[in-house]
């Protein structure tokens, strides 16, 4: 399973989100990093196919992102969304299913299902106004797993959860990461430390480095930083004048 | 149809047959892989007639190990269920191993995974009459065998 | 066949847990729901209150058959605006609640959704107009194409206001600013009708027919540009 994107851009008014980006992902889990602003968010919404891009193109195993079937096997997590005040967690769940294709059996035993997974059990009749923010962010972690995604994207998932529940959830993405593509992105960089297996930097736009991180090989708060500061990756990247995606 | 739902039953059907764990799952899947390819079967209601069809079919052609199950696992359920219920599974299971494998299979088919008696005799290629019939002797055996141990 | 021994059977034949079944799942394509179905399926998410004002218009109607007499047929025109606003507003939930970006991503897009509630309220209003402009032509006296000019053109204006409104605003705001348009379009109406009555004669009807061909063809260019909206996450 691949998912291709290439030379994918964005531009908004007089700012490139997301310049010339190309990369090709293989099942595993990917950690996004980057600071506010440096087009993460711009990138997971092309990717989705939410947004269109300007030039290049997303495909996974040859399905263009602008087609249902590329739809049918995704699975995303924006990093705000609300719910129709009258919900309960379960109807929400149920409808999100038929969204995503779910027949009526199905979704009612899926919402079932994934409020288990996630802890949710006993607060699925409540309505959602009740939650806290954790609770709502594991109902919308649960929501992306409906249909058994080979496409996985997730906004700043583990904002607002406490340490058990961040536990709780690197199980799920690792197992998620087995057979699928997990995207994550986030700004914390111990998150990526634990839970990917490949590491993406990205900054204005544009992609500064790829690769595996494992444990033992330092800091990668530290190696992160440094990439910014004279000498980095990013000064040299600029210098030479080379496209993004350049590996190390 | 409900493929998630179908999977446990199909499985459950070809572990019967088999006896085997990953045997059974293999078939399982395969079973699916061969439904899902094939254009026949379009026609309403006889979905489920077919599924089966491919299982057992497959099945037969699958090369087959006698069964040893010991009973000690069953007496994991003592946890959740009442005592009397574990008891009567256990009754249950041996007077089963007592009936001939066609009662064993139409009593799975029927009363486990819920198929209709069409959509077995379908399966079976035997008429409705027989079918019925079959059944019927089937549960006053089996209850017959519960009643000498004074349960059922 | 009682359920114990049921239960008793289903335990007797249970098989050890099967390990690769998630996988599995996970690698065939899923049969899922037809479109058909999730069109249906989606008339239980339209909000009760757009039933509830069609209802009240279809029950007008069939009792003016009745009771009422000549004057039902303005109570249903001063209706009709709302009708076709709280339409317009099932189109602005999404944004209104934040789910559009959820919505969006999903299998059946957004825009499906829209699609799908718009189909439902578009047929079921099509019944009820063509229910209620032959009930007002045989009560008024006027042709059934002149009836229906006087249903229609309201109708039309109020859904077009409606959809250029939503896409300017956000959130409540829409809502207050589509209802606000019905309320406008209703007291025209009725001021025309009990000032201006001459202009229902027959003299005007020419002029009706091409404000009805305006409203229709802005009405489908507005429908177009808020249909593209649904499709692509602008606000950003």
């Amino acid at each position: 399973m691949e998912l291709i994107l290439d030379r994918v851009t964005k531009q908004f008014r007089n700012k490139i989100a997301v310049d010339r980006i190309s990369l090709r992902l293989h099942p595993g889990v990917y950690g996004l990093l980057g600071a506010n602003g440096a087009g993460k968010t711009t990138l997971l919404r092309l990717i989705c196919g939410i947004l269109r891009c300007d030039s290049g193109t997303v495909s996974l195993d040859g399905l263009d992102v602008s087609t249902e079937e590329y739809r049918a096997g995704l699975g995303y997590l924006p990093q705000d969304f609300g719910y129709y005040p009258e919900f309960t967690g379960m109807d929400f769940l149920v409808y999100m299913a038929t969204l995503k294709g779910l027949a009526r059996s199905q979704a009612g035993r899926r919402a079932a299902e994934l409020l288990e997974l996630v802890s949710l059990g006993d607060m699925g009749r409540k309505k959602i106004k009740t939650y806290s923010g954790g609770m709502k962010q594991r109902l919308g972690i649960a929501q992306a797993l409906l249909n058994r995604p080979r496409l996985l994207i997730l906004d700043e998932p583990t904002a607002g959860l406490d340490p058990k529940e961040r536990a709780r959830f690197r199980n799920l993405i690792g197992e998620a990461g087995k057979e699928g593509i997990v995207i994550l992105s986030t700004h914390i960089v111990s998150d990526i430390e634990q839970i990917a297996d490949t590491v993406l930097m990205m900054k204005d736009g544009r992609l500064i480095f790829q690769g595996e991180w494992q444990e033992g090989q330092g800091d990668l708060e530290k190696f992160y930083l440094e990439q910014f500061e004279d000498g980095g990756l990013y000064q040299k990247m600029n210098e030479s004048g080379k496209e993004s995606g350049g590996n190390l | 149809m409900d493929l998630e739902d179908q999977y446990d039953k199909i499985y459950r059907y070809c572990y019967f047959k088999l006896g085997h764990r990953q045997m059974a799952e293999d078939v399982t899947q395969e079973t699916f892989l061969r439904f899902l390819e094939s254009r026949d079967y379009c026609e309403r209601g006889k979905k489920l007639q077919f599924l089966y069809t491919i299982a057992r079919n497959l099945c037969m052609d699958a090369y087959r190990r006698t069964r040893t199950e010991p009973l000690e696992e069953l007496a994991e359920l003592a946890d959740e269920a009442p005592e009397n219920q574990v008891l009567m599974s256990i009754a249950v299971k041996t007077a089963l191993s007592q009936l001939a494998e066609e009662e064993q299979e139409l009593l799975l088919l029927r009363y486990v995974n819920e198929l209709t008696v069409s959509e077995i005799c379908g399966l079976l290629q035997v008429s409705r009459f027989a079918v019925y019939r079959k059944i019927q002797k089937a549960l006053k055996r089996l209850r017959a065998l519960l009643d000498r141990e004074d349960f059922g | 066949m009682d359920e114990k021994l049921k239960k008793a059977l289903r335990d007797a034949f249970e098989p050890p847990a099967p390990t690769q079944k998630e996988a599995f799942l996970k690698r065939i394509p899923q049969p899922g729901i037809s479109n058909l179905s999730f069109v249906l399926s989606q008339a239980g998410y339209i909000r009760k209150y757009v039933w509830g004002i069609s209802a009240v218009l279809f029950g007008i109607a069939f009792m003016g058959a009745h009771m009422f007499g000549k004057d039902v047929m303005w109570g249903i025109s001063a209706l009709l605006p709302f009708a076709a606003v709280s339409v317009v507003t099932e189109q602005n939930r999404s944004y209104i609640f934040l789910m559009s970006e959820l919505e969006m991503a999903a299998r059946f897009s957004l825009k499906s959704v829209v699609l799908a509630r718009m189909e439902i309220l578009g047929i079921v209003h099509l019944l009820l107009l063509l229910f209620l402009i032959p009930v007002c032509a045989r009560l008024h006296g006027a042709s059934v194409f002149q009836t229906g000019l006087y249903l229609l053109v309201p109708y039309l204006l109020t859904a077009d206001a409606g959809l250029w409104a939503a896409r300017r605003t956000k959130g409540a705001e829409s809502w207050y600013a589509c209802f606000g348009i019905a309320d406008c379009v209703s007291v025209l109406n009725l001021i025309v009708q009990k000032l201006y009555p001459v202009l229902f004669g027959t003299r005007y009807i020419p002029a009706w027919t091409l404000m009805l061909a305006a409203v229709a063809i802005y009405g489908v260019k507005e429908w177009k540009r808020s249909m593209n909206r649904l499709s692509e996450l602008l606000c950003v």
